[in-house]
C-alpha cells in the first residue's frame, strides 16, 4: 500500500506540470532572492576553495616528484631548510598570506550576502503563519481583519516579487520548512516562533519537504509552494476566503451531513459549516489543492476514495483515522469533499 | 697541628657515619627481603610467581571474566566493537536495499526508522569511539613502557559497561523495541508524549551504559599517559599515538557529561514527569539540541582525532 503511494508521490511533479522539474524541488532552482544569493554565495566558495584545493593538490605532488636525495640533502642534513631556502621561505609566508586573504574574502561574502538578504527581507508585504504538525501544515494568511484571515493547508501560494515574511511554529514535534528552490531552511520549534522571509523571483511549483525528522511519516510530510502572478494570486486567495458551497446534488448533500455531523468534524473545518475542528487540515477547498496528505498523493476521485476510506493503508500512522465506513456513505462523503473546490 | 687534630677527629665522625649508614642499609635489606618487592633484588623463580600473582588471572571462565589485562581488555574491546560495525553495516546494507528501487516493500516505515536509528546510534556511540579506546587500551601501556593501564579493574569494567550497554539496544531490537526516534532523539520527539513505550527510553538507557564506559576508559588513558610513563620519557618525547589519545580522552572527559546529562534528563522526563524539554510547562525543546551537540561537535573529533595519531 504504502510502496504504491510512494510511486505516486513521485509521479506527481510530473503530472502537475508547469514548471521545470529539475527546479521544482533543488537548490540550484534559483526561484526566490534567498536561493539565488545563496547560490552566488556559494560559486564564491566553491571558486576559492577549488582553487586552494587545486594549489595543494600541485604542491603536493611537487613533493612526491621531487627526488628523494634532494630531500634529504636539503631536510634531514641541515635541519634547517627554510632558512638555507630563500624559496621555500618566500612561499611559506606566500602560502599564509593567501590563506588569510581567501578566508578574509570568505567572510566579506558571507557579510554582504547576509546583508543584502535582510535588505531584500525589510519591506514584508505579506504575513502567513506555518505550523508544523505530525504530518502535515496548516498555513494561515495573517490579515488585521478576521474576516480576511484565511486558512488552508499543505499548499502555500506565493505572489512572485513580493517579500513574504513565513511565520513558523509548531503544534507537536520540531520540523523543518524546507522549500529549497526559494531559501534555505528554517526549524518549526514547539514553544518557539521562527521566521523566513521569501522574495519569489520565478512563477512557477516548488516542493517543501519536512527537513527535520518527525516521527513515522516524516517522508510524506511535503509541501506544494504555488508561485503566481499577483492577479493570479488575489484571486486565488479572494476564492479561498469564500465559504464552502452548499452541495446540489442528494448524493453531495448526504455527505455533507455526514461530514458537518459526523467524525469527521470533530478534527477538520469548513467554512460556512458547522464542522470546525482544528486538528485537522482545513478542508473548505480541499478540491482545489494539486495534493492529498500532505503530497502523499495527487488529488483525484480514485485518490479522495481511497483516502476516506482507509488513510492508514495509505499514509500508516497518520493521525486520521479509519473510520469504516459504509459504500454509501463513502460515495456520498467523496461526492461532497469534490464539491469542495 | 690544629688542623691535624681537627682532620683525625673528623675522620672519626665520618668513620661512625658510615657504619650508622651500612648498618641501617643491612636493616633494610631484611626489610626488603620480608617485603620481597617488585624491583631489582627480586629475581628468578620467586619474581616470576610474584609477577604471576600480580598480574596472572585465576584459571576458568571466572578467571576469564574477571581478567584485568589491559592487552585482553583492549582485544575485547576490538573485536566487540568491529563486531557492532558489522552489525550497523548490515544495517545500513537493508536500508540501501530498501532505497534501491521505488515502492520497495521490503521493510515497514516504522521499522525503517528503527533501522537508522539503530544503525546511527550502533556506528556512533558502539563502533566510533569504543574501537579506537580498544585500540588505545591495548597499545598505549606498550608505548609509554608500563605493564598495564592506571586503575586495570576500572578498564575491565568500562569494558563491560559498554558491552551491556550495545547488548541491551541489539537485544531491544531483536525484541522489537529498539528505538525509532532517531540516533540523535531530538526531542519532544522522543519524549513522553510523543514516543509512547519503552523505545525511547532503551536508547537514553544504552547512551547512559556507554557514556559512563567512554568516561572510565578515557580516565584510564588520561592517568596512564600522564602518570605511568617509562622514566626519561618526557611529554614532548612521547609516541604521537599517545598524545592523539591523550587529547582524545581529555575530549571525552568534557563532551560527554554533556549528552550523559541531557539523556538522564530525558530518562527523568519520561519515567518522572519532569518538564525539562516540555515547552508547555516552561522547559525547552531546543535544551535538548544545545546539550547534545556540546558533546556531538566534539564527538566528530573524537572518532578523528585518534586515528590520526599513528
Amino acid at each position: 500500500m504504502m510502496p504504491r503511494s510512494f510511486a505516486r508521490a513521485a509521479v506527481l511533479p510530473l503530472l502537475l506540470g508547469g514548471c521545470a522539474y529539475q527546479r521544482y524541488q533543488s537548490d540550484f532552482g534559483a526561484a526566490g532572492v534567498e536561493d539565488r544569493q545563496f547560490l552566488t554565495l556559494f560559486w564564491i566558495f566553491l571558486g576559492v576553495c577549488a582553487f586552494m584545493y587545486a594549489l595543494v593538490i600541485i604542491f603536493l605532488g611537487a613533493g612526491i616528484a621531487r627526488s628523494r636525495r634532494a630531500a634529504e640533502a636539503n631536510v634531514v642534513e641541515t635541519g634547517r631548510h627554510h632558512r638555507s631556502h630563500p624559496l621555500m621561505r618566500s612561499t611559506l609566508i606566500g602560502w599564509a598570506a593567501l590563506i588569510g586573504v581567501g578566508l578574509a574574502g570568505l567572510a566579506i561574502a558571507s557579510f554582504f550576502t547576509d546583508r543584502s538578504m535582510a535588505a531584500a527581507a525589510a519591506n514584508e508585504k505579506l504575513s502567513v503563519t506555518v505550523t508544523g504538525n505530525q504530518w502535515w501544515w496548516d498555513i494561515v494568511y495573517n490579515s488585521g481583519d478576521a474576516s480576511k484571515t484565511l486558512r488552508t493547508a499543505n499548499e502555500l501560494h506565493l505572489p512572485v516579487g513580493v517579500p513574504t515574511r513565513i511565520i513558523l511554529n509548531s503544534a507537536d514535534v520540531i520540523h523543518s520548512f524546507w522549500v529549497p528552490s526559494l531559501a534555505g531552511k528554517q526549524d518549526l520549534i514547539p514553544g518557539r516562533e521562527n521566521d523566513i522571509i521569501i522574495v519569489p523571483k520565478t512563477i512557477g511549483m516548488f516542493r517543501g519537504q519536512c527537513a527535520e525528522f518527525c516521527g513515522v511519516q516524516h517522508a510524506h510530510m511535503s509541501l506544494v509552494v504555488v508561485v503566481e502572478s499577483y492577479p493570479d494570486f488575489v484571486k486565488w486567495w479572494s476564492h479561498q476566503l469564500q465559504p464552502a458551497p452548499m452541495p446540489t446534488t442528494p448524493l453531495a448533500m448526504a455527505g455533507y451531513k455526514y461530514v458537518t455531523t459526523g467524525p469527521c468534524s470533530a478534527c477538520h473545518s469548513i467554512g460556512g459549516t458547522t464542522a470546525g475542528g482544528l486538528v485537522a487540515p482545513d478542508l473548505t477547498h480541499l478540491a482545489s489543492r494539486r495534493s492529498l496528505g500532505a503530497g502523499t498523493l495527487p488529488m483525484n476521485e480514485g485518490n479522495l476514495y481511497g483516502w476516506v476510506e482507509d488513510p492508514q493503508s495509505l499514509k500508516p500512522g497518520v493521525h486520521m483515522p479509519t473510520i469504516g465506513l459504509e459504500p454509501d456513505q463513502l460515495h456520498a462523503v467523496v461526492a461532497y469533499l469534490e464539491t469542495l473546490k | 697541628m690544629t688542623d691535624v687534630r681537627a682532620d683525625t677527629f673528623d675522620l672519626g665522625r665520618r668513620e661512625n657515619e658510615r657504619e650508622r649508614v651500612e648498618a641501617e642499609n643491612r636493616r633494610l635489606e631484611q626489610e626488603r627481603k620480608k617485603i620481597a618487592r617488585d624491583g631489582p633484588k627480586l629475581k628468578g623463580e620467586k619474581l616470576a610467581s610474584r609477577l604471576d600473582a600480580t598480574w596472572g588471572r585465576p584459571p576458568g571462565i571466572i578467571g576469564w571474566l574477571a581478567s584485568v589485562d589491559h592487552k585482553e581488555i583492549g582485544r575485547r574491546y576490538m573485536l566487540t566493537a568491529l563486531a557492532f560495525l558489522v552489525l550497523g553495516g548490515v544495517l545500513a546494507l537493508a536500508m540501501r536495499v530498501q532505497l534501491a528501487q521505488p515502492d520497495s516493500a521490503l521493510i515497514s516505515a516504522e521499522r525503517y526508522n528503527q533501522l537508522f536509528t539503530m544503525h546511527g546510534s550502533t556506528m556512533m556511540f558502539l563502533f566510533a569511539v569504543p574501537v579506537m579506546e580498544g585500540v588505545a587500551v591495548y597499545i598505549i601501556p606498550l608505548m609509554v613502557g608500563t605493564r598495564s593501564t592506571a586503575f586495570p579493574r576500572l578498564n575491565a569494567f568500562s569494558y563491560f559497561m559498554y558491552l551491556f550497554g550495545g547488548l541491551m539496544l541489539w537485544i531491544a531490537f531483536a525484541l522489537n523495541i529498539a528505538p525509532d526516534m532517531g540516533w540523535f532523539a531530538y526531542t519532544p520527539l522522543s519524549g513522553p508524549q510523543f514516543s509512547p513505550g519503552k523505545r525511547a527510553d532503551v536508547w537514553a538507557q544504552m547512551i547512559t551504559f556507554t557514556e559512563v564506559s567512554a568516561l572510565a576508559a578515557a580516565v584510564v588513558l588520561v592517568c596512564t599517559i600522564l602518570k605511568a610513563r617509562a622514566p626519561g620519557m618526557t611529554l614532548s618525547r612521547m609516541p604521537l599515538f599517545a598524545w592523539a589519545m591523550l587529547v582524545q580522552a581529555v575530549m571525552i572527559i568534557f563532551a560527554m557529561p554533556a549528552v550523559a546529562l541531557c539523556s538522564s534528563m530525558l530518562i527523568s522526563d519520561r519515567t518522572l514527569g519532569t518538564n525539562f524539554y516540555n515547552a508547555a510547562e516552561h522547559g525547552d525543546a531546543l535544551l535538548w539540541q544545545h546539550l547534545f551537540w556540546f558533546f556531538g561537535h566534539p564527538e566528530v573529533y573524537i572518532i578523528f582525532i585518534p586515528a590520526h595519531g599513528p
